[in-house]
C-alpha cells in the first residue's frame, strides 16, 4: 500500500513539473507582458525600464530555471500587477473557491441522491421520466447559460436571493454563495442522480436486499440502510474525479456572480498576462484533480483488495 | 390536450421572467437645494484593482482611488481643463519656460498628520523616477526636467533640475521649454507620498496600504471585493468634500452592475458599466432619462495605415480608405455611443475645428479616383490583413470597415488578436498593415494627441508608439516649435496645421470619438463628468434622507422629465 501510494506521488510530481513546463514556455509566446503592465501610453524606455526590472528581459532558458529554482523552495514569485507574493493573493481567495466547492458538493450530493434514488423507486413512471429528463436537461446546460439564467430571474426580478458579490459576514457569504454554487453544482447532481439510479436499481434487485426485506425490515430501512449504502460507493469515489469540473466551473461562474475567488484571479491573471499568477493557479488546480484523482485510487484500493495488488 | 397546457405553463413562466421589477428608480432624494454632508456613494469596477500606488497606477479602475487618495501640487478646476492650483498655492513660470517655482500652501499634510515639506516632493517624485525602485509607466512624461537621464540611469544620486531652496518651495528645471508642462504636473504620477511610511512598509506593500494627502483615505480593502474610502479631514480643500464615504465593489461584471443599479444597491454606473442593451432600455426609459448625462469622450478611434509597408505606402491608397469610410453607418451601428470623427482632435480638445475643407469625409466617387490615381482602377490585386483588437466592439468595426473598402476594390482579411498580442505586434516595424487603433486622452492638449502617434521620435524598431510609422520632418518642426511657443492662440495654430498636414498625407483613417453615457440615481448631486476625470466622484452630495418613489405620484413630473431629456446634454455645462 505504501509503494503504491509513494509511485503514484512520484507519478503526480512529474505530471506537476510537466504542467509547470508546458504552461511556462506556452505563456511566453502569447504576447507581451510589459505592454499590460505599463499600459498602452507607456514610453519605450519605460517599458525597457520595467522590462528589466521583472527580469523578462532574459533569455527564456534563464526565465525558466530562475521560476523553477524558486518554485523548488515553494516560492510562487509575485504578480507583476499586484506586485503582492502569488502565495499571499491565492490564500486570500481559495478559502472562498473552497467554500463554494463545498456547498456546490452538498448540493451536488443531497440533491443527486435524493433525485437518483425517487427514480430508482418509481421506475417506470412518470417520475421516473420526469428525474431523468432534468438531469438531461442539467447535463446538457452550459453554466454560462444557466448561472446567468438564476441571476436574471431568481435573484433581479424575483428578489430571493443577493445580485452577485461576496457579502459581508460568514452567514453572508453562505447566502451569496447558494446561487452560484447551485450553477456550478447542477451538472454534477445531474451525473450524481443518474449514478445513483443505476447503481440502486442494481442493488435492488439483489438477494441481500431480498433477504432485508423478506426479514421484515421497513421500506424505508431497507433503502437507507441497505440498499442505498452500497449504491453510494461509486458516488463518493466520483466525487474525486470532479475537481476539475468544478475548477472550470469556477472560474465561469465566479465572473457571473461577482464571487472574488480564484476562478477570477486566474480569468484576470490570464487576460492581464501576470504570468506568475497565471503559473500558480494552474498549478494549484493541477494540484488539486491530481489529489482528487489519486484519492479516488486510495478509496477505490481501500475498499477493492484487488487494485492494491495489481 | 397536454401540449396546450405546457404551452401556457411556458408562456407564463416567459411572462413572469420578462417582467420588469424596476421600471423606474426607487429612491428620491429629499430635495434639498444646498449641498449636504454625509452618506456612503457606491458603485463598482469590471476590473479588480490591482495598486493605490500613483507612481505605479496606470488602468482606468486604478486611476479612480488613485486621484481620491493622493494629491498633487495641482490640479484640474471642476468641469474644466483649467490648471488649478491643489497643494501648491500659485507658481510662477520664467520668461524663457525653462523654470517653474511652486509655493506650497500653509499646513498641508499628509492623512496621517505628518506635515508636507518641499522634501517630501523631492522624495516622492525621485522614487517616481527610480527606475531600480518601483519602474512607473509615467516616468517618460518628465524627461524634460535637468537630469533626467543621468538620474534615471544612477549616474546622479539626486534629480539635478529639482530644487528645495525652502520648505514650502519647490524649484523645477526644464532643459526645454515646454508648455504643457503644468498638464503633466498635473497627471497623478507626480502625487506626494509619504516617507515615514514608505521606510516602514516599502514600496510593494504601498500600493495595498496607501497613505496621501487626497480627500479621501483609504480604510478597507477586501482583495478582489471592495474598497472603502473615507473622507479625509486633514485635506486642504474639505470644506468641499460631502461624502462620508465612498465604497467600489471590484470585480463586478457589466451585467450585475445595472442589475444591481436599478435595484438601487449602487448609486452611479458609468459608460462601461452599459451594455448595449442596458444602454438602449436606459435612453427610452422616461423614468430614468433626467438622471442620464451624455459627455463628448477624449477618445479618438480609427484606422492606422503602415505608411511603410506596400499599399500603404502609397499616398492615394491611404487617402482612398479615408474617403471609403461610412463613419455614420458605423456611428448608427454603435447605437450612437460614438460620433463620427473626420479629424484627429476630438471636440473637447483645444484645437479642434467643427468645419476644416480637409476634414476626411465619405465620398466613394474620390475614394476611387484615389484608387486610380494609386495606379489600382480596379482595386488592389493582394488582401490587406486588418489587425484588430480582441472583443465585440472591434469586430463591429472590422466587418463594416471590411464591406467599406470591399467597394474601392480592397480585400480586407480580419486578424482578431488578444491585447497583450495586439499591442506588441503593432509597435514592431513593418509588422502590420493596417490596424484598428485609436488614442484616449491623458491630458487636455492637442500635442498629446499628435506627438506619441506621429511626431518620427516615437518610432521605434519594437515598441514604437507611431504605429503607422509616418515620419515627416516638416510635422515634426511644426510640432517642436508649437511646444515652445508662449503665445496660447499662436501655439493651437500650430496644432492646426500639424493636423493639416494629416490630413492630407492620411497615416490614420479616423473613425470616431467616444461619447460617454453616464446615469446616476437621483439623489446623487454635485456631479457631472469631469473632461479629464471621469469617474471622479469625490466633489458630489448624497441628498438624504432618501424618499421612496411612487409612480402615481411622480406621473405629473413625468411631462417635465421629458423636457429635462432634451437638456441632458447640457447638464454637464450646469452648475448643479
Amino acid at each position: 500500500m505504501i509503494r503504491f501510494i509513494l509511485r503514484r506521488l512520484g507519478w503526480s510530481l512529474v505530471v506537476l513539473w510537466l504542467v509547470a513546463t508546458v504552461t511556462f514556455f506556452g505563456s511566453l509566446r502569447v504576447g507581451d507582458p510589459v505592454a499590460m503592465i505599463a499600459g498602452p501610453h507607456a514610453s519605450a524606455r519605460d517599458r525597457d525600464y520595467i522590462r528589466r526590472f521583472y527580469h523578462l528581459d532574459r533569455p527564456p532558458a534563464e526565465q525558466y530555471a530562475r521560476y523553477m529554482g524558486n518554485l523548488v523552495k515553494g516560492d510562487l514569485g509575485r504578480s507583476f500587477r499586484y506586485r503582492q507574493p502569488v502565495a499571499t493573493l491565492i490564500a486570500v481567495r481559495l478559502p472562498r473557491t473552497l467554500l463554494l466547492g463545498v456547498m456546490v458538493i452538498a448540493f451536488e450530493l443531497f440533491f443527486g441522491i435524493l433525485a437518483g434514488t425517487i427514480a430508482a423507486l418509481r421506475r417506470g413512471t412518470r417520475t421516473e421520466s420526469l428525474v431523468l429528463g432534468a438531469t438531461f436537461v442539467g447535463i446538457s446546460t452550459p453554466t454560462f447559460l444557466s448561472g446567468k439564467l438564476f441571476l436574471f430571474i431568481v435573484a433581479y426580478q424575483w428578489g430571493w436571493f443577493p445580485i452577485g458579490g461576496y457579502g459581508d459576514t460568514a452567514l453572508g457569504h453562505v447566502w451569496h454563495g447558494i446561487l452560484p454554487a447551485v450553477t456550478i453544482g447542477l451538472l454534477g447532481t445531474a451525473w450524481q442522480a443518474r449514478l445513483v439510479r443505476g447503481e440502486l436499481v442494481e442493488v435492488l434487485q439483489s438477494d441481500y436486499v431480498r433477504t432485508a426485506r423478506a426479514k421484515g425490515l421497513s421500506p424505508a430501512a431497507v433503502v437507507v440502510k441497505h440498499a442505498l449504502r452500497n449504491a453510494l460507493l461509486p458516488v463518493l469515489t466520483s466525487l474525486g474525479l470532479s475537481f476539475g469540473a468544478l475548477f472550470s466551473g469556477a472560474i465561469v461562474t465566479e465572473a457571473i456572480f461577482a464571487w472574488p475567488g480564484l476562478g477570477r484571479l486566474a480569468f484576470e491573471a490570464i487576460t492581464g498576462m501576470d504570468l506568475p499568477v497565471m503559473m500558480g493557479t494552474v498549478l494549484l488546480a493541477s494540484t488539486g484533480i491530481l489529489a482528487g484523482n489519486l484519492l479516488t485510487d486510495l478509496l477505490y484500493a481501500a475498499l477493492d483488495p484487488r487494485i492494491r495488488r495489481g | 390536450m397536454r401540449a396546450p397546457v405546457a404551452a401556457t405553463a411556458l408562456l407564463a413562466l416567459g411572462a413572469v421572467a420578462c417582467r420588469d421589477p424596476y421600471p423606474h428608480p426607487r429612491f428620491l432624494g429629499a430635495g434639498s437645494a444646498t449641498p449636504r454632508r454625509g452618506g456612503t456613494l457606491r458603485f463598482a469596477f469590471e476590473a479588480d484593482l490591482t495598486t493605490v500606488d500613483p507612481a505605479r497606477a496606470s488602468d482606468t479602475l486604478a486611476a479612480v482611488p488613485t486621484r481620491l487618495v493622493h494629491e498633487g501640487l495641482v490640479n484640474y478646476a471642476p468641469q474644466s481643463t483649467d490648471v488649478v492650483p491643489a497643494l501648491a498655492e500659485r507658481w510662477e513660470v520664467s520668461a524663457d519656460g525653462r523654470m517653474y517655482t511652486f509655493h506650497l500652501r500653509p499646513g498641508i499634510a499628509f492623512s496621517d498628520g505628518t506635515p508636507i515639506t518641499s522634501d517630501d516632493f523631492r522624495y516622492s517624485w525621485e522614487r517616481m523616477l527610480n527606475p531600480r525602485r518601483i519602474p512607473s509607466p509615467g516616468a517618460e512624461n518628465y524627461r524634460l526636467i535637468v537630469g533626467f537621464d543621468a538620474f534615471r540611469e544612477g549616474r546622479a544620486a539626486h534629480l539635478a533640475g529639482l530644487e528645495t531652496p525652502d520648505p514650502r518651495t519647490v524649484v523645477l528645471r526644464l532643459t526645454d521649454a515646454d508648455r504643457t508642462f503644468l498638464h503633466v504636473m498635473a497627471m497623478r504620477f507626480v502625487s506626494v507620498v509619504p516617507r515615514h511610511v514608505l521606510e516602514r512598509i516599502g514600496d510593494e506593500r504601498f500600493g495595498q496600504q496607501p497613505v496621501g494627502a487626497g480627500p479621501f483615505t483609504l480604510e478597507r480593502w477586501e482583495p478582489n471585493a471592495r474598497i472603502v474610502m473615507r473622507r479625509n479631514p486633514r485635506y486642504w480643500n474639505a470644506q468641499a468634500i460631502y461624502l462620508d464615504r465612498i465604497e467600489v465593489e471590484l470585480s463586478v461584471a457589466r451585467h450585475l452592475q445595472f442589475m444591481r443599479f436599478l435595484a438601487g444597491e449602487i448609486d452611479y454606473a458609468h459608460n462601461y458599466s452599459l451594455g448595449t442593451a442596458d444602454y438602449l432600455w436606459l435612453l427610452n426609459n422616461r423614468a430614468w432619462r433626467p438622471y442620464v448625462v451624455r459627455q463628448p469622450g477624449t477618445l479618438i478611434g480609427g484606422f492606422m495605415m503602415n505608411t511603410e509597408m506596400p499599399p500603404f505606402d502609397n499616398v492615394h491608397v491611404r487617402r482612398a480608405v479615408t474617403y471609403a469610410l461610412d463613419r455614420d453607418a458605423i456611428a448608427r451601428a454603435r447605437n450612437y455611443r460614438i460620433a463620427p470623427a473626420w479629424s484627429l482632435y476630438p471636440p473637447t480638445v483645444p484645437g479642434y475645428r467643427a468645419r476644416n475643407p480637409l476634414h476626411q469625409r465619405f465620398d466613394l466617387a474620390a475614394a476611387r479616383r484615389e484608387m486610380a490615381l494609386a495606379g489600382y482602377p480596379n482595386g488592389l490585386p493582394e488582401e490587406v490583413t486588418l489587425w484588430l483588437g480582441e472583443g465585440e466592439t472591434g469586430s463591429i468595426y472590422g466587418d463594416l470597415v471590411q464591406a467599406d473598402l470591399r467597394r474601392i476594390g480592397i480585400r480586407v482579411r480580419q486578424r482578431p488578436a488578444a491585447f497583450s498580442i495586439y499591442y506588441a505586434t503593432l509597435g514592431r516595424r513593418r509588422t502590420v498593415q493596417l490596424a484598428f487603433t485609436g488614442w484616449q486622452m491623458d491630458y487636455p492638449d492637442p500635442s498629446n494627441f499628435i506627438e506619441p502617434n506621429f511626431h518620427s521620435r516615437a518610432i521605434h524598431d519594437e515598441q514604437s508608439s507611431n504605429y503607422a510609422f509616418y515620419s515627416n520632418p516638416a510635422l515634426d518642426r511644426t510640432l517642436d516649435q508649437a511646444k515652445i511657443e508662449p503665445d496660447a492662440a499662436a501655439r493651437i495654430g500650430l496644432y492646426q496645421q500639424a493636423e493639416d498636414m494629416l490630413l492630407r498625407d492620411a497615416p490614420w483613417a479616423y473613425m470616431y470619438t467616444s461619447l460617454n453615457t453616464f446615469v446616476t440615481q437621483p439623489y446623487v448631486r454635485g456631479w457631472a463628468p469631469h473632461p479629464v476625470w471621469p469617474d471622479y466622484l469625490g466633489e458630489a452630495w448624497l441628498d438624504l434622507p432618501l424618499r421612496r418613489y411612487v409612480a402615481g405620484r411622480e406621473s405629473h413630473r413625468r411631462a417635465l422629465g421629458a423636457l429635462a431629456a432634451f437638456a441632458t446634454p447640457f447638464r454637464s455645462m450646469g452648475a448643479r
